[in-house]
């Protein structure tokens, strides 16, 4: 059995993440009550009373329009909730461009760089919700770590919806997110859906090579011996910027073996 | 002929916005650390509620979607030649004082003062480019108030400041419009959607 309760003071929160279409105000109690509630909210700028339209769902939110920008006078919301056994409100007061605070960016794709194995190319979108980024350009923080580090590197970007970071580890998975700001005002929006990616690694085609001869000579009456004279290509010959190291030396001597037995 | 002098035009229109509109970033920056120094050298709170001051340009607007290019240069001009004399006034009623932190705040407002200069004469060269004609001339702006005791003072230098502040944001919007391709610049943009 619940006891019925009067409304404690309800929590109260506006956001711009449309600038400069409008704001939005919701809000929740902080106990429920068992019974129900009803809310009034008044806003109020300057001596203008302002028009909260409610929404359908979310039922606890209202959607305001601007009616001036870049307005210095502070807008004053006000929300009461009401029930059988009492009432309760609070007021928030703030700034235009306090509550400017943007969705975070969309469809973020991370990729490898083909040949470069500690590059990674991260694309994302601008929220859908954000009406003008021609006129109210956004920034953005992208932020990204391998799995199996806690720490992340940052970079902040004034322009553009991409980047290509260039210190990654090789052949490590990393996560990668992102956040958007306005240009000039506001804060931070939420961090993005996180991506995964690894850069790119190459294959290990010496290896395979080897594999290849041993068996094309396997008819032979003596095995394969490289002579001493051959330069073996290493793993450490092979370059990471994409080059292939090209031992010609051994390949020399490889198609001259190659030849003897056919 | 025509068609280079258009496109030179256009040219020189694409790089005033853009020089202008990093000219109001780098102001707003420079104000905001201003108003921060103000508010502590004056022994103000930040939060502190200014009254309308008579002669100061407040950046609030109405349908500020639906102004027209020259529209927003006019009104930007009559702002930064109206804030080029209140913060003059400012600076020389700061030199009167002495200390430390009257000489802060004279940095400060110098600083200042020399980029609003530099964003009017912005503003005129744009404006000349908009409308092919010679720029209107200073209107004579109200004096300012004299009669206000030292805190009133106090207080109508932060109003005068958070002002600025307001306005640096709005003429970065307002270039960034100007910057749009357009059939004419004249003309009107179309209104923001309905949300």
């Amino acid at each position: 059995l619940s006891l019925a309760a009067p409304p404690k003071e309800p929590v109260l929160m506006c956001r711009s993440n449309n600038y400069p279409k409008g704001f939005y105000c919701s809000w929740h109690l902080p106990t429920p009550t068992y019974i129900p509630n009803s809310f009034n909210i008044s806003v109020i700028h300057g001596t203008r009373e302002m028009v909260c339209e409610k929404n359908v769902f979310p039922k606890n939110r209202c959607h305001i329009r601007y009616l001036q920008l870049f307005s210095t006078v502070k807008y004053k919301v006000t929300l009461t909730v009401t029930n059988a056994l009492g009432k309760n409100s609070t007021t928030f007061t703030f700034d235009e461009f306090a509550i400017v605070k943007p969705d975070p960016p969309e469809s973020v794709v991370a990729k490898p760089v083909p040949n470069n194995p500690r590059r990674l190319e991260v694309s994302w979108q601008n929220p859908s919700s954000w009406p003008d980024p021609e006129s109210f350009p956004l920034k953005f923080f992208l932020r990204y770590r391998p799995l199996i580090l806690d720490q992340w590197q940052h970079v902040e970007l004034s322009d553009g919806t991409s980047h290509t970071i260039t210190d990654a580890f090789a052949g490590k998975e990393y996560i990668i997110q992102v956040a958007a700001k306005d240009n000039d005002i506001g804060t931070w929006s939420d961090w993005s859906v996180a991506v995964h990616a690894t850069p790119w690694t190459e294959e290990p085609k010496h290896l395979t090579t080897e594999a290849q001869i041993t068996e094309t000579t396997s008819a032979s009456t003596s095995s394969f011996m490289p002579p001493p004279t051959t330069k073996i290509c290493d793993k450490g010959a092979v370059v990471g910027s994409g080059a292939v190291a090209v031992c010609w030396t051994a390949g020399l001597v490889l198609a001259a073996y190659g030849v003897l037995f056919i | 002929m025509a068609a280079p002098d258009s496109s030179s035009t256009s040219l020189r229109h694409r790089d005033l916005c853009s020089r202008g509109i990093r000219l109001a970033g780098k102001m707003r920056s420079d104000v905001v650390d201003l108003l921060d120094t103000y508010v502590e050298r004056q022994g103000l709170d930040a939060s502190a509620s200014v009254a309308a001051v008579e002669g100061l340009p407040v950046a609030a607007v109405e349908r500020w979607d639906e102004q027209t290019g020259t529209q927003r240069l006019l009104e930007n001009l009559a702002a930064y030649r109206a804030f080029r004399v209140l913060l003059a006034q400012m600076l020389e009623e700061q030199r009167e004082q002495l200390g430390e932190a009257a000489v802060a705040l004279c940095q400060g407002l110098a600083a200042v003062l020399l980029q609003v200069s530099a964003f009017t004469y912005h503003l005129e060269e744009l404006l000349q480019l908009e409308t092919h004609g010679p720029l209107s001339e200073e209107t004579a702006l109200p004096p300012v108030p004299s009669h206000l005791g030292l805190f009133e003072r106090k207080l109508w230098g932060l109003g005068v400041l958070r002002e600025l502040a307001q306005w640096a944001v709005r003429s970065a919007r307002d270039l960034r419009q100007l910057a749009k391709p357009s059939p004419s610049s004249s003309s009107a943009s179309s209104p923001v959607d309905s949300p």
